[in-house]
């Protein structure tokens, strides 16, 4: 595999190079140049909402994030690079990018190239251009993509809503445009129990999102909820579940979202977890979890968000008013008199804070802003 | 349900069973047509609209916490330190361009510019900060669960088109509210209580105040049992749910299917699509009867709750109280909750009154998100904070550095969305550096409803009903783009 890609990559790069738009002797720039390319071809997977491969396009820690090994990009190295890699596959290759939609054209690719090459400089603040390049009016919809069903399976899943309904649940598709189910039993409350649980098994190829909070069932179910095998979304808290029932629900591997607050979980209950790499929110409030046992799990995944809860327990730590503000100036003089600041003397500039040495100078910064704004040349962020 | 198709459904039905014979064809209409309602179609059972929502929504729920009479945006959020140095200056005439203004201040001599006496600071919300005055310091702990958006505009100047247009989509009364368009679409989850539940808190200090109508939560040409049903704010909150005296629950249950079979035969033939609403509306009522004391007993609440929401939570009717139960109610999968707090209009006496409403809100506004939050509800429950419009950044009446009355303002005003759909710790559009026209990135009140929709799953330009020859929309006909900057 890897010597027909290097041979590749030499001979499209020389064509690229020679219908490159860009001057020879001129710089890429990455706004000018390289964020239109990411918005056309690639932020429609790679950005916040459940970015492909994880790797986000839209923003700057996207693509260069706190472990190197990560980085898809090799600033200076094009070659070395996987997502310049991706780019110059075959046609017919899978795994070159985009997938669908218009390919890039050799030009395009010429100054993704050119780019890398010159260092990958994503100069600070282009974040939010890359954003404004945006259209604004098409919000992203997204299909889910689900393993077929025979006609016997869903004649199955049929029966098993009427049954799920009868028993006075909800069962419904997600939405239109897709197969993907729900289920929502909470509202039966202690009504709800393992026999009713069983019923949404035959929903196991469709089913996204489950719904049991406040419901009596305990670790009996959690064998039929663990091969649910779709499930994105899961609702316990409240149950009678335990460490037992976690354990059975270790190979949802498309999990995103585990709500167990209330429950009686615990620290050892968390190691059970460790295997859900889809997993992005986890609630514990009101559980026997640590905030020690909570710390060790965001440590072993640090994609996942744990929510301990107990805000309440915050406010009286905090009083009112006392929230950390960003009250540090950007400047270390004065601008009036050049002298040294005084603490809590400031004013905003372009939604930067000033600092002074004195009420008066402030004052007089204030009166007439224009005069002292060359003193703060290089200090504040034209923005 | 579709009214139109539900009454040509009715007919054509009608017609075959007066054909087939009484016996099975009467039957067969109590139990499918009359019955607890059309068998749904098969791929959505809940009882909305087929083909809705049209993808899948990030928010299942929303609550509008609704601050009538007016938020000052240059008090609170839109932070202008230019202003400072030109206090009692006049407010340019190349700022104001000719605008209208409202009789109240139009007659003024001058527009003296009044600069916030409220101190701001920038907080960190993970991205480029957000400004939040000292008045809203709970606010100013969640910044970074929140979208703020600066830019919101509206066409209307004076509270009751403004705030007829907020929730209905027009200034104009008799047009379905959001909440209405909510249940329309979606259906309900929790059958025992009504979709689109609305409460209007007390408020502290002045009392006067803009009236709210309840056609503010109306359901327009839509069916009636998708109206809004308010909660009353003191006593028991829904009145008559106890049977009276002496009446048995059995008793009650037999007068009501009396009354049903009554309704129906009636329905049956006449076919208004009214009397349907009516037969249902009383079914909700005896579902009611159990549901609302258990929704409204706090026994079963944390004493946590009290300390987050704060001293207002355990005095009904306040809004803190308010906030409490709409969680309760988002727990019980209601659609749509609005909570309208009454107290914002300050034409004069600003920093007397504002930090008093501030008081009312700032906290319960924190605590709600914070306890939808810990329980794993922000997730899919969209939470909005707004009026209908802001306010000027000169002065109505006399002004001090200490004091000032401010007018209204439709061309720019602030609110905020968290939860559901939305992504926090951002900043969405700019003024200018008087808070008087917006720079960057307006938001129609339009644009608003259709981003709400989208949250919940639904394409604004296709939820719709046919009245009068139209396809009526929420957003109704003009240019209306979803604020994509501020989804998750």
């Amino acid at each position: 595999m890897k010597p027909r890609i290097r041979s590749l990559i030499s001979v499209l790069a020389c064509g690229a190079v020679a219908s490159s738009g860009l001057a020879q002797t001129e710089k890429v720039d990455f706004v000018r140049d390289i964020a239109p390319i990411f918005v056309t071809h690639c932020i429609e997977c790679h950005s916040i909402d459940e970015p492909e491969a994880d790797l986000r396009l839209d923003i700057k820690s996207g693509l260069f994030g706190a472990d190197k090994e990560d980085w898809t990009v090799i600033p200076g190295a094009s070659k070395k690079s996987i997502l310049y890699e991706r780019l110059i596959l075959p046609s017919d290759d899978d795994e070159l990018m985009p997938p669908e939609g218009n390919p890039m054209t050799p030009k395009e690719i010429a100054s993704v190239r050119r780019w890398i090459d010159e260092g990958a400089k994503w100069p600070e603040g282009a974040d939010a251009k890359l954003a404004a390049l945006i259209p604004a009016s098409q919000p992203k919809i997204k299909k889910i993509e689900l393993p077929s069903l025979t006609a016997k399976q869903e004649s199955a899943e049929k029966e098993a809503i009427a049954a799920i309904e009868k028993a006075g649940g909800l069962a419904s598709r997600i939405s239109a445009i897709d197969r993907a189910a729900e289920v929502n039993l909470s509202l039966l409350g202690n009504k709800a129990t393992s026999a009713t649980v069983e019923l949404v098994s035959d929903l196991e190829l469709s089913l996204l999102r489950l719904n049991l909070s406040g419901t009596k069932i305990g670790d009996a179910s959690c064998a039929v909820i663990g091969n649910l095998s779709e499930l994105r979304w899961l609702n316990l808290s409240r149950t009678q579940i335990t460490n037992n029932g976690l354990q059975q629900l270790k190979n949802l591997s498309k999990l995103r979202y585990l709500n167990l607050y209330g429950t009686n979980v615990t620290d050892a209950g968390l190691s059970f977890l460790h295997d859900l790499a889809d997993l992005r929110k986890l609630y514990l409030w009101q559980t026997k979890v640590s905030e020690k046992g909570a710390i060790a799990l965001s440590k072993a995944m640090p994609n996942l968000q744990v929510d301990l809860g107990g805000y309440a327990k915050l406010l009286a730590k905090t009083k009112p008013g006392t929230a950390k503000a960003d009250k540090t100036p950007v400047n270390t003089k004065c601008p009036v008199k050049g002298t040294a600041l005084c603490d809590g003397v400031t004013t905003s500039v372009r939604s930067q804070l000033v600092g002074f040495c004195c009420n008066k100078c402030k004052a007089a910064f204030v009166a007439n802003p224009d005069k002292y704004l060359p003193k703060l040349k290089g200090v504040l962020k034209t923005q | 349900m579709d009214t139109n198709r539900e009454h040509h459904d009715l007919l054509t039905r009608r017609r075959f069973f007066g054909k087939a014979g009484m016996g099975l064809g009467s039957a067969a209409l109590a139990s499918s047509v009359l019955g607890q309602g059309l068998p749904a179609a098969p791929h959505l059972l809940s009882g909305g609209l087929p083909g809705v929502p049209h993808f899948a929504p990030k928010a299942k729920r929303a609550i509008w916490l609704f601050m009538a009479g007016a938020p000052s945006q240059i008090d609170m959020f839109d932070y202008k330190p230019k202003l400072d140095g030109m206090f009692n200056k006049d407010l340019p005439e190349s700022v104001r361009m000719g605008q209208r203004l409202t009789t109240m201040t139009s007659k003024q001599a001058r527009f003296p510019l009044a600069p916030s006496k409220f101190d701001f600071k920038k907080y960190d919300n993970g991205g480029n900060g957000a400004w939040i005055s000292e008045l809203l310091p709970y606010t100013a702990k969640m910044v970074k669960d929140i979208a703020i958006v600066k830019s919101v505009h509206t066409d209307a100047i004076n509270h009751d088109p403004a705030i007829t247009v907020i929730t209905t989509g027009r200034e104009f009364p008799g047009w379905p509210s959001l909440g209405s368009w909510l249940s329309y679409g979606l259906g309900s989850v929790n059958e025992s209580l009504p979709d689109f539940a609305v409460m209007t808190a007390t408020w502290t200090g002045r009392k006067e105040a803009q009236a709210l109508y309840n056609r503010l939560w109306g359901s327009g040409m839509l069916p009636g049992k998708h109206a809004g049903v308010a909660l009353r704010s003191g006593g028991d909150p829904v009145l008559f749910l106890r049977n009276p005296k002496g009446l048995s629950d059995n008793a009650r249950r037999a007068m009501l299917d009396s009354l049903k079979k009554m309704n129906e035969r009636t329905y049956e033939s006449i076919g208004d699509p009214a009397t349907r609403s009516r037969i249902e509306q009383y079914e909700m009522a005896y579902r009611m009867q159990s549901s609302v004391p258990n929704l409204v007993d706090l026994s079963d609440e944390p004493e946590s709750t009290a300390k987050l929401y704060g001293p207002d939570a355990n005095k009904p009717g306040t809004f803190a109280a308010s906030c409490v139960l709409a969680r309760r109610m988002i727990e019980r999968d209601v659609r749509f909750v609005q909570i309208f707090h009454r107290g914002w209009d300050q034409h004069f006496n600003l920093t007397g009154d504002l930090p008093n409403q501030c008081r009312d809100i700032d906290q319960p506004s924190w605590a709600l998100v914070q306890d939808l939050k810990q329980r794993g509800l922000l997730d899919d429950t969209l939470v909005i904070w707004g009026g209908e419009f802001g306010r000027t950044p000169y002065c109505q009446g006399k002004l001090t550095r200490e004091n000032y009355g401010r007018d209204h303002h439709p061309r720019c005003f602030t609110m905020w969305l968290a939860g559901g759909g939305i992504q926090g710790g951002v900043v969405h559009g700019e003024t200018d550096d008087f808070s008087y026209n917006i720079v960057e990135n307006p938001v129609q009140i339009r644009d608003l409803n259709a981003t709400i929709l989208h949250c919940l799953g639904i394409d604004h330009e296709r939820l719709s009903i046919k009245h009068q020859g139209l396809d009526v929309r929420l957003t109704g006909v003009l240019d209306t783009k979803v604020v994509t900057p501020i989804l998750a």
